[in-house]
């Protein structure tokens, strides 16, 4: 995730896809609870 | 992933058959052409509905359907367009050209990737089975307002569940997008050098990811006020019918973002190639983007300014809407300055590139007379409004993607088209969008009120050119697919670069473009990236 | 066929040229291109703040357009142009943030001073609440004057005329509806017009009974929307007698488009001698709904 993609070690790259999409993914449940709970809670 | 860069080693040739080709690809390019084409398809059947209302707007009285399935028409054809056509082109030009573009061998997370493609079909058969149900396809807008789309039938659960689909859809695609553009660019790829095209699309997907799941939220509401007796947006008991409002527009209006930022991308790319001159100001598009896409979520309430929010409130969402304007005007005189004292040639994709750039604009005129609330108090859901928005997602979004086809058709099929068959394209298309959609601001203005299946007779006039229009305009996907077809049997061979003034990676690839490709890392040579010189 | 009238059109963009220089009318025109000033101060300015905004849009399209247009002539390669190399000028491209911004700021000056106008609904004499259902229009007179109105109240909604004639395919001609002063009134008359006074401030308060609708008269420079379970208010101020058509502005089901709006504005004498002879009646039908009621026989009932 670094702004100059330094190394284009396939091992490196996989760790930070799955990180980068992992976080994505939580935050896009996360996004849809609060609105739920936003609806609950008025 | 693992896998599939050790499967694909072996072999560089495409699956053989039909189904493993297409069904069970994880190919990029291959994913790319599936959205296209099925946004293809869903943009003929949004036409068709177009059709429909315009035919039975052309004259006053009620000639062809009744005002229920009228009002279905109008909401599916919005959400067909939307969901169906402008979105998956956009994200299939992104799956074709992101990794071209950074040097990356496939998207991160190709399985993935085929699946959120394989939803989508799924999700449209759903939506359009409706049309076919008792009770009838949606008919309350594509808002899909409280309380009126829970008086339609058991339809509007099919395209609670559709939306849903479509939302998963995207937002997997929007993490590939994210984990494609952070992790796989080649190296010498800074951020700060990638093609604009590719910005575009990062902060497009970092908006899908946040918006989606509101929308998301919203239908579920829905669904559960309407089967299982809850009361979120039902006044009598005790819910609050704004309150969808704001939730819907917090997704609304950064969704009409997510349909226009690819396309500034995209503008960012052919005028610099057909004007051979870098781009100018390339840190400022970017920054530009980037600030058009925060201001994207503080600005949901000027879709509701009639309301009756707080004095506070219209004052706040007034002045954050004009704000807008900045960064929006920064792009446009960027590409015009990027044209001026350049060595202009124009081919078809610059056509279509510089028919957006003017007619955006105007549909940017009226987004910021719409921005001015005691004037919004008489635009706001009037024909004005329908002309604005059908300016900035036909001659902007949708001529952008016309534009990016011509542009890449070359690196993907390794033939040219018919250029002067691509003018005739462009300049019928041009004409009949205007007769379309510019009489619509006088019939606002006049005071016809949108989502009308019949009208006063004094707005019959303008309502007959706007149906000529529409009329001239169905024409267009099949003078489009025809050239194209054409190409791919008869096109002259393409070059590598295609166009002489290109920049950037992807045309440094064979045309056609190998079905792989940058399995091993390319250089990336700085003076050959479209902005030019970025050291400043 | 009445389409393609050649008299009718020419009188239409005779009447299209009267608009450029503002005229007021009280109906839609054929051929009408802009919105027009309408009869209160409120739309009035609503009216200048969009010709200033439209003013600002066209001026700044002749200077975009213009450069595009010149650099489309003078730069081609065909002529021999030759591409220069630069990319960017900070100077040039602070211009172009800063310039915008001292545009938009001369726009949201006078828009907010119209807004904080708009929205001050104090001071009436009158108040008027709309209650809106699938597809027609309740109005229920509140007060007058400080001095409740005793039951006033009626629907208004599409005349029978108007009715038949919008049928899917009732062959009948929308031109053939004329109202009293000549204007083809097709979708824009009701059976019962809300009769308002002119000259004095009124306030509305506004709300649904079953989906969202909204009350939008051009000539008054606004629209408001009518939502269940919320009241919303706006007031208006009526210069000049006369009648003045608008419609329900957010979609509200299969007859959304057919809820106009008519608004009938008298002289204030003429609309207190209206008042006071609606009490009068709504009076007379109590007490016989009154007497009826108390009839033991069933008889009695109609």
């Amino acid at each position: 995730m670094s702004p100059t993609p330094d190394s284009y070690d396939p091992q490196a790259r996989r760790a930070g896809v799955r990180r980068t999409a992992w976080i994505a993914a939580a935050v896009a449940v996360a996004l849809f609870v609060m609105i739920i709970l936003k609806g609950v809670l008025g | 992933m693992a896998t599939h860069a050790a499967t694909h080693d072996h072999h560089d040739e495409k699956p053989q058959g039909f189904l493993d080709r297409w069904l069970f690809t994880t190919n990029h390019k291959d994913i790319g052409t599936l959205y296209l084409v099925f946004s293809f398809t869903m943009v003929c059947i949004g036409a068709a509905m177009s059709g429909v209302i315009r035919a039975e707007l052309m004259k006053p009285g009620l000639q062809l359907v009744q005002p229920y399935f009228f009002n279905e028409m109008t909401t599916m054809h919005a959400l067909v367009m939307i969901f169906g056509a402008i979105m998956p082109a956009f994200v299939g030009l992104a799956n074709w050209m992101v990794p071209l573009m950074i040097g990356a061998p496939d998207m991160a997370l190709p399985r993935m990737n085929n699946w959120s493609f394989w939803i989508l079909p799924f999700a449209f058969v759903l939506l359009l089975s409706t049309l076919f149900m008792p009770g009838g396809a949606p008919a309350g807008g594509w808002t899909m307002y409280p309380p009126l789309v829970l008086q339609g039938g058991n339809g509007i659960a099919f395209m609670i569940f559709a939306i849903h689909l479509m939302g998963i859809s995207s937002i997997m695609g929007a993490i590939n997008i994210i984990a494609t553009i952070l992790n796989m660019r080649a190296p010498g790829m800074d951020l700060l050098k990638m093609p604009v095209f590719v910005w575009s699309w990062l902060i497009t997907a970092f908006l899908l990811i946040a918006v989606l799941p509101v929308l998301a939220g919203a239908v579920t509401m829905l669904l559960t006020d309407k089967y299982f007796g809850t009361s979120f947006f039902n006044a009598a008991g005790g819910g609050d019918p704004v309150m969808y409002q704001h939730i819907f527009w917090f997704f609304g209006h950064p969704e009409v973002y997510i349909m226009i930022l690819p396309a500034f991308g995209i503008i960012s790319e052919i005028v610099p190639t057909f004007a051979r001159k870098p781009l100018f100001g390339y840190k400022a598009m970017v920054y530009a983007l980037a600030c058009i896409a925060f201001l994207s979520f503080i600005v949901w309430a000027h879709h509701m300014f009639t309301v009756g929010m707080p004095l506070g409130g219209e004052l706040f969402f007034m002045y954050a809407t004009m704000l807008i304007a900045v960064p929006t005007g920064v792009k446009v005189f960027n590409w015009l300055t990027t044209m001026w004292r350049g060595s202009l040639t124009f081919e078809t994709p610059m056509l279509w590139a510089i028919a957006f750039v003017i007619l955006f604009t105007i549909g940017g005129f009226s987004g910021v007379m719409t921005a001015v609330v005691p004037a919004d108090f008489q635009y706001q859901d009037t024909y004005f409004v329908v002309a604005h928005f059908h300016y900035v997602l036909v001659t902007g979004a949708l001529f952008s993607i016309i534009g990016a086809i011509y542009y890449w058709w070359p690196k993907w099929t390794g033939r040219m088209y018919n250029d002067k068959w691509g003018k005739i394209h462009f300049w019928w298309s041009v004409v009949f969008a205007n007769v379309l959609f510019f009489p619509q601001h006088f019939l606002g203005l006049a005071g016809m009120p949108r989502r009308i299946p019949d009208y006063n007779v004094a707005f019959a006039d303008f309502n007959f050119i706007s149906s000529i229009g529409a009329f001239g305009m169905f024409f267009t996907p099949f003078m489009f697919f025809f050239i194209l077809w054409h190409s791919k049997r008869h096109g002259a061979k393409a070059d590598a670069r295609a166009w002489d003034g290109a920049r950037g990676l992807e045309w440094t690839v064979p045309s056609p473009a190998p079905y792989h490709t940058f399995s091993t890392p390319p250089l990336v040579d700085d003076s050959l990236l479209a902005h030019g010189d970025v050291s400043h | 066929m009445k389409f393609g009238g050649i008299w009718r059109k020419a009188g239409a963009w005779a009447a299209a040229s009267a608009l450029a220089s503002g005229a007021a009318w009280a109906n839609p025109q054929p051929w009408q291109l802009n919105l027009t000033s309408g009869v209160t101060d409120t739309s009035r300015q609503v009216y200048g703040l969009h010709m200033l905004a439209f003013w600002v849009c066209v001026g700044i399209g002749v200077v975009v357009f213009g450069a595009m247009i010149v650099a489309m002539v003078r730069f081609r390669k065909s002529k021999g142009a030759v591409a220069e190399t630069w990319s960017h000028n900070t100077k040039l491209e602070l211009v172009w943030t800063v310039i915008p911004v001292l545009i938009l700021i001369s726009l949201a000056w006078p828009a907010t001073r119209t807004m904080i106008r708009m929205t001050d609904t104090s001071g009436a004499d009158m108040t008027v609440k709309i209650t809106a259902y699938q597809w027609k229009w309740r109005y229920d007179y509140v007060d007058y004057q400080g001095k409740p109105v005793n039951r006033v109240g009626f629907i208004s909604k599409l005349d029978s005329e108007n009715d038949r004639v919008r049928q899917l395919g009732s062959g009948l001609d929308p031109w053939s509806l004329k109202s009293a002063d000549g204007f083809d009134d097709y979708l824009l008359n009701v059976d019962h017009p809300l009769v308002l006074p002119a000259g004095v401030k009124v306030r509305f308060v506004i709300t649904a009974d079953d989906v969202i609708h909204a009350w939008w008269v051009p000539q008054l420079g606004w629209k408001q929307d009518a939502i269940p379970g919320i009241v919303n208010s706006q007031w208006t101020q009526i210069d000049e007698p006369g009648i003045y058509r608008g419609q329900c502005a957010e979609l509200c089901g299969q007859d959304h488009g057919f809820m106009p709006i008519v608004v009938k504005a008298v002289p204030k004498a003429e609309f207190e001698q209206w008042l006071t002879a609606q009490e009068a009646a709504s009076a007379v039908d109590q007490a016989a709904h009154t007497a009826q009621t108390n009839v033991p026989t069933p008889a009695g009932r109609g």
